[in-house]
């Protein structure tokens, strides 16, 4: 096995000792991203001109990764998946990515995203559609899905994303990798580009949880330019790790394991096989109750508010100070022809229903209500967190779909099984997908989610979790 | 709650400084019956008016910053990605005045 393909610990031990250089690491992915990606289509930009770093005592120093592109990097292309962005130049880095520099980790590639973060497919980026590792006709899921196919295929040990739906929890189900979101604000949003602030989450795909949780305590901390991020210096999400979780206590929301059941009964049974497994662990599980309005509500509510603020963070996409101008004989046409163009049909779609929302006749009624209703599901959930150290759920209804496959919208699958993830968002939770098996030679995933800043916790448990079911990743299982 | 029509699409769209192209109407109509049964879905809870709307994920305290003077970004910087730069600034059609 390559050393690219071990844990971040045996990888770091490897480089102390010299049996493995950066140098070799960051060629060997650079060779592996080239190789893959007209198979997968996962980078917009991959960095041949990335360079080894010094080894230090940080276990991420010298070890390859790539970043999903919207993040901003100084010098390097970033655009958003979006043609209204596709020669955005940045001249400055995100703090996490300055974070990770001050790790010495080594930036090889920019992964392609759902245009400007807005989908749940990865099918809609200006250089075109991520493919599935596992079934190249199946989607990963997004709106991260190169970064997640990246990590899949063994490419890099880690990649980072956003979330502000689930677009890192449910692409990590669909790539049979682990994938979190940490509580709202322990990352600095400063240099993410914004779609729906109130929702934006910082978060990473990795192979492992523990690997997971090496990537987000380097990337974690209160900035100066993010006023919403907080000190997090007591939070150490790798020291904990492995500390016993018996007399630990979750609930599983029974609207959505009932809805699996009945739609999906080989995800069930793996479901109710984790559940015995986190009884083995001494875990405490228990049956609890969401109102079903509320939890049907939850997607119409995240397209609500998401839309809605996406119409406001975006209103910077001029064309004139930067990004994709079109010419036009006045600013107001610059600006017109810039954004017909530079938008994709689907984007422009959603600003429209954002629009539409705000709109003054609208906004008690669409807008205002879809920010009660999140006050109603986070008070719910946060008054269960009294009782229990998080919930456990099935991470989605179903494997991978393909990519011609048609989903209704209105059905409770759709509704209740599929965008429950979101609720991490609302209450900006911690929250980790781990694979929990297989279907069909897919893999499927559970979720855990506990109340915000108790991370290091969700990562014990996940950690624990992770040991019993003992997944092996695809990336793990072919010879390179 | 108001029909969408094609006028208050477009009407919309150039709220937001773009176009709908004349193709893309249908799929939006369509779409939109989606939306409004989505949107039907949250005011189905009883009481619904009397909650408090939430804009944050959680209660905090926001700690502001000193108010100290930096810079933070150089005009070399600023203008390195507008696509017309003339004297150090970026350039935009005439915006009053008569003709060029």
């Amino acid at each position: 096995m390559s050393y690219l393909d071990k844990s971040l610990e045996e990888i770091h031990a490897a480089l102390k000792d010299g049996k493995v250089t950066s140098k070799e690491l960051v060629e060997e992915s650079l060779k592996r991203a080239h190789d893959y990606q007209d198979e997968l289509n996962s980078f917009v930009t991959i960095l041949d001109d990335a360079k080894e770093k010094d080894i230090t005592d940080n276990v991420l120093s010298g070890i390859p990764y790539a970043a999903k592109d919207n993040y901003s990097t100084k010098g390097i292309l970033t655009t958003a998946s979006s043609n209204i962005l596709s020669n955005y130049v940045p001249v400055f880095d995100a703090t996490a990515i300055t974070k990770l520099k001050e790790a010495n980790a080594c930036l090889i590639g920019k992964t392609v995203l759902d245009e400007l973060a807005m989908g749940g497919t990865s099918t809609t980026g200006h250089t075109g559609p991520v493919k599935n590792p596992w079934d190249t006709s199946r989607l990963i899921g997004g709106s991260s899905g190169g970064s997640a196919a990246a990590v899949a295929k063994g490419i890099v040990p880690y990649a980072l994303g956003s979330d502000t739906g689930d677009s890192i929890r449910k692409p990590a189900c669909y790539g049979g990798i682990v994938g979190v979101k940490p509580t709202y604000g322990l990352i600095s949003r400063w240099g993410l580009f914004a779609f729906a602030s109130s929702l934006d989450h910082l978060g990473c795909f990795a192979k492992s949880v523990k690997d997971a949780a090496y990537v987000i305590n380097n990337m974690k901390g209160i900035d100066d330019n993010d006023m919403t991020s907080w000190d997090s210096s007591n939070i150490d999400l790798v020291k904990d790790i492995d500390k016993d979780v018996s007399g630990k206590k979750l609930f599983y929301i029974k609207e959505i394991v009932d809805e699996l059941k009945n739609s999906n009964q080989k995800y069930y049974y793996n479901f109710i096989n984790i559940l015995n497994y986190c009884k083995e662990l001494g875990i405490e599980v228990k049956e609890e109750s969401i109102d079903i309005k509320l939890l049907k509500g939850a997607y119409p509510t995240y397209m609500a508010i998401s839309c809605a603020e996406a119409t406001s963070n975006n209103s910077n996409l001029t064309g004139i100070p930067f990004g994709n101008k079109k010419d036009g004989d006045n600013p107001y046409e610059v600006m017109i022809n810039t954004r017909t163009e530079g938008f994709s049909e689907l984007i422009r779609r959603r600003f429209v229903i954002g629009s539409f929302i705000l709109q003054k006749e609208n906004q008690e009624k669409l807008f205002k209500n879809a920010q009660r209703l999140r006050r109603l599901i986070v008070e719910r959930v946060t008054e269960l967190f009294k009782k229990y150290d998080g919930y456990i759920v099935p991470a989605s209804g179903d494997i991978a779909p393909h990519f011609n496959e048609e989903i209704d919208r209105l059905s409770e699958k759709y509704l209740l099984l599929e965008n429950h993830l979101v609720i991490g968002d609302f209450g900006g939770f911690p929250s980790i997908t781990i694979p929990s098996g297989e279907i069909d030679n897919m893999p499927i995933a559970i979720n855990i989610t506990g109340p915000i800043m108790e991370d290091a916790k969700i990562f014990n448990i996940a950690k624990k979790l992770e040991e019993k079911i003992g997944f092996t990743p695809l990336s793990l299982r072919k010879e390179k | 709650m108001k029909k969408i029509t094609k006028e208050n699409i477009q009407d919309y769209a150039l709220k937001l400084m773009f176009k709908m192209k004349e193709d893309e109407y249908d799929t939006f109509e369509k779409e939109f019956e989606t939306i409004l049964k989505h949107m039907d879905l949250i005011g189905q809870i009883d009481g619904i008016e009397n909650v408090e709307p939430m804009t944050f994920p959680f209660k905090k305290d926001v700690i502001l910053r000193e108010d100290v003077v930096t810079s933070t970004l150089t005009t070399e910087d600023a203008i390195k990605n507008a696509k017309d730069v003339i004297y150090d600034e970026v350039k935009v059609p005439r915006v009053v005045g008569g003709e060029e």
